[in-house]
């Protein structure tokens, strides 16, 4: 019931909450104590607070620079945790990460979809167009002439992964999908079956070319 | 006339009443029980191959088949008990024994009876152990049908439908057994001008089209009624469409018009939609020339005809016997009465297709002649009015001073052709052109006015034996371009004329059009694997 609705309740000095795992409390304003109430040193209190984080990294940053100077940045001690992002990439990430969509491969690199269609079905961002075509072999019967994947607009939810019958698309960990150009960042059926494990690990292959730096 | 006899039954503990002969299948869908089936179809004859549509009936000595069994008074019908589940149960499993399963890469898949029975009846996984059973498949039946004989169930409809609807007699099941198969007789290919149904009607995806493969999962596509143009006849049809664009036409039952077919040439009917459109207004007025907006060509064409109003006896009116009852309706009451011309006449837009059968297709490749005249569109004999050949008589000798040309193929009806039209056309102080083909005398004309095609609008068409049919609009048309009616309305606003109402629905009181029965709106996507996708009732 609404404490607003119903005013004979009593008001809760502070509401206790559980999001994400963690324990919120919300204090009411009227539970403040009066040195709260004055705000001001408050304030002071919270910016001290940064303040002293602030120059803390900024005496390590200095401290860093004196090792990269020698060329042992490596064994410096690390203030932030921020991660350096490109240059930087987090060790941790997990190994059931879902990142780029690769196409799986016949014997002879063709694909092994038959264009049926399901994961542009499944696919709650339409972010799959696929034409289909006559294969020559009557065997395969069918097969995607074109399989372009919007990437800016998939949300790596997996029910493409999930829907399909002949295990044909897979999403890998890779999540390097960043680019400036949104005409890039459609893959088509031949970016989709050029990937390599081996290339990956030594370097990110952009579809038309490397993006351009800052 | 004697009265009808009817008998009375029970299905399913509900009373039903139903002409004597009716099968007991036909029967169960009146009370809304639905008897799964493959083989039987309403308009073929019946088989009772198939075994799925067993029922119970108090007193038989064996479950019967619910087609083939005529209706009797008193009769007891059980639909769903649990001996008939379990009889359809093992229709099913035997059917699916040497069935590929290729349901990935069929065409058929979202709309194919083995896979909705199977969700609803079976079940359960295959119990073979044995290779299936292979086949010829990607057999070419002709141009337009691709065979695949391990999805056949061997059913027959589509042999049924070469004997007795098209009675060429082209299909046949050669040999017994799981070595049996549909077969073109004497290694032909089907010849026969409805070919199409035989892969509308395939309960799987044995028979498809070449048309259609693989151009479109069924389940994306949206559906409209609509009517097929093509001829006279006026098939009901349903388009079926996705992303502004009709991948197949379908047909509609409709019993007094089409049953439940139509002709190859209709399947084909959208592929007109895209050529020759005109797609921007044209006009060639001394003071108006080079590029109009829509709403400026609409003016010169209100100032052409204010002009042409002073002198109704030089000015003509030809109609396009592809407009429906509504515009023709318009344009009867904006020349006849607010121009006061006695010279209208109606004209054949197109005479390409298929020549008359006695089966559907009509002589005439138009669909609504008979429409238009009945909405007015006649020379007026009490005031010397002239009929087209007088019309364009006229317009050679130099009499008609402005001519009003309503769709293409006006070329058609002069002996010399497009070289002979633009010698007659010159001859005319002001030709205005209204149409959705870029036709010759949209070349021609000082003022060309685009419409959008029958597909793009909505509109009542009556037939050949007088049958009005409703189209609904499945596509929006070219950017800019209004339909007939808005332009018709607007001119008649302009020129001072009684106004008539600008929807179809406003006009369709007038015309007597049949009002098309609301669709519920169709879900954001339907991937729906237990109903029929298209939702529209299967036969």
């Amino acid at each position: 019931m609404n404490p607003l609705l119903n005013p004979k309740l009593p008001e809760p000095a502070y509401k206790e909450e559980f999001t994400a795992g963690r324990l919120f409390t919300y204090r009411n304003p009227s539970d403040l104590t009066l040195w709260e109430r004055l705000y001001v040193p408050e304030v002071l209190r919270g910016l001290s607070i940064t303040g002293s984080i602030f120059f803390k990294n900024m005496g390590l940053w200095l401290v860093w620079l004196g090792y990269w100077a020698r060329g042992r940045a490596n064994e410096a001690p690390r203030g932030a945790v921020t991660v350096y992002y490109p240059e930087e990439e987090r060790p941790d990430m997990t190994k059931v990460n879902r990142g780029k969509h690769i196409l799986t491969q016949r014997l002879n690199g063709e694909p092994q979809c038959v264009a049926c269609y399901m994961c542009a079905t499944a696919c709650p961002a339409w972010c799959i167009h696929i034409d289909a075509g006559e294969h020559p072999d009557p065997a395969i019967e069918k097969y995607p002439v074109r399989f372009d994947i919007e990437i800016d607009k998939c949300i790596f939810c997996g029910y493409c992964e999930e829907a399909c019958p002949v295990d044909a698309i897979r999403l890998t960990t890779d999540y390097h999908t960043v680019d400036y150009l949104r005409e890039r960042m459609v893959y088509d059926r031949d970016y989709l079956l050029s990937w390599n494990p081996t290339k990956v690990q030594q370097e990110h292959v952009y579809p038309g070319g490397e993006p351009r730096r800052g | 006339m004697s009265e009808i006899k009817t008998v009375t039954l029970t299905i399913d503990g509900r009373q039903v009443t139903v002409p004597a002969g009716t099968s007991v299948l036909e029967a169960s869908k009146v009370i809304g029980a639905e008897v799964p089936h493959f083989c039987y179809h309403p308009g073929l004859p019946v088989d009772g191959n198939c075994r799925m549509c067993i029922v119970e009936i108090d007193g038989a000595r064996r479950p019967p088949v619910s087609c083939a069994t005529s209706c009797a008074d008193g009769m007891v019908v059980r639909t769903d008990t649990a001996a008939v589940k379990a009889i359809r149960a093992s229709v099913m499993e035997f059917l699916l024994v040497n069935h590929p399963i290729d349901c990935p890469i069929c065409d058929k898949a979202g709309e194919c009876m083995l896979q909705d029975y199977y969700m609803q009846h079976d079940r359960k996984r295959s119990e073979l152990r044995d290779e299936k059973v292979h086949k010829p498949r990607l057999v070419k039946f002709s141009d337009r049908i691709v065979f695949n004989g391990e999805r056949c169930i061997l059913c027959t409809r589509c042999v049924r439908f070469t004997e007795n609807v098209t009675r060429t007699h082209e299909l046949g099941i050669v040999n017994r057994g799981d070595r049996a198969l549909v077969e073109v007789a004497g290694g032909g290919s089907l010849h026969n001008r409805y070919q199409d149904n035989v892969a509308d009607i395939c309960p799987v995806g044995a028979l498809t089209k070449t048309d259609f493969r693989f151009k479109k999962r069924v389940w994306f596509l949206k559906h409209t009624d609509s009517i097929c143009p093509g001829c006279s006849r006026g098939c009901n049809v349903v388009l079926d469409h996705d992303k502004n664009e009709v991948v197949r036409v379908m047909p509609r039952f409709r019993a007094e018009v089409n049953g439940h077919w139509m002709c190859d040439e209709g399947r084909d009917i959208h592929k007109r939609i895209g050529v020759d459109r005109l797609l921007a207004p044209r006009v060639k007025l001394p003071g108006r020339e080079g590029g109009a907006t829509p709403e400026e060509a609409l003016e010169a064409v209100a100032e052409v005809l204010g002009e042409a109003r002073k002198t109704p006896d030089r000015l003509a009116a030809i109609a396009s016997s592809w407009g429906t009852n509504e515009e023709a309706f318009l344009f009867a009451k904006l020349f006849g009465e607010t121009l006061r011309t006695p010279h209208m006449d109606v004209k054949s837009d197109s005479d390409e297709g298929y020549p008359e059968d006695d089966v559907l297709h009509t002589a005439d490749h138009n669909p609504n002649r008979a429409g238009v005249v009945a909405q007015g569109v006649v020379p007026n004999d009490k005031k010397g009015g002239l009929g087209l050949a007088g019309i364009l008589d006229a317009c050679r000798r130099g009499d008609i001073q402005c001519l009003v040309v309503w769709g293409p193929g006006l070329s058609g009806h002069l002996p010399g052709g497009e070289s002979e039209l633009a010698l007659v056309l010159s001859k005319v102080a002001r030709v205005v052109y209204l149409g959705w083909k870029d036709d010759p005398v949209a070349r021609l004309a000082h003022v060309a006015l685009p419409t959008p095609a029958w597909a793009e609008k909505d509109g009542s068409y009556t037939n050949c034996d007088g049958i009005k049919s409703t189209s609904v609009r499945a596509l929006d048309p070219p950017p800019g371009v209004r339909g007939e009616i808005e332009v018709l309305a607007d001119l008649q606003a302009r020129l001072k004329g009684r106004s008539y109402g600008r929807t179809f629905r406003e006009l369709a009181a007038k015309t007597g059009a049949p009002l098309p029965p609301r669709r519920p709106a169709p879900a954001l996507r339907q991937p729906s694997l237990y109903r029929h996708a298209s939702g529209v009732a299967r036969p």
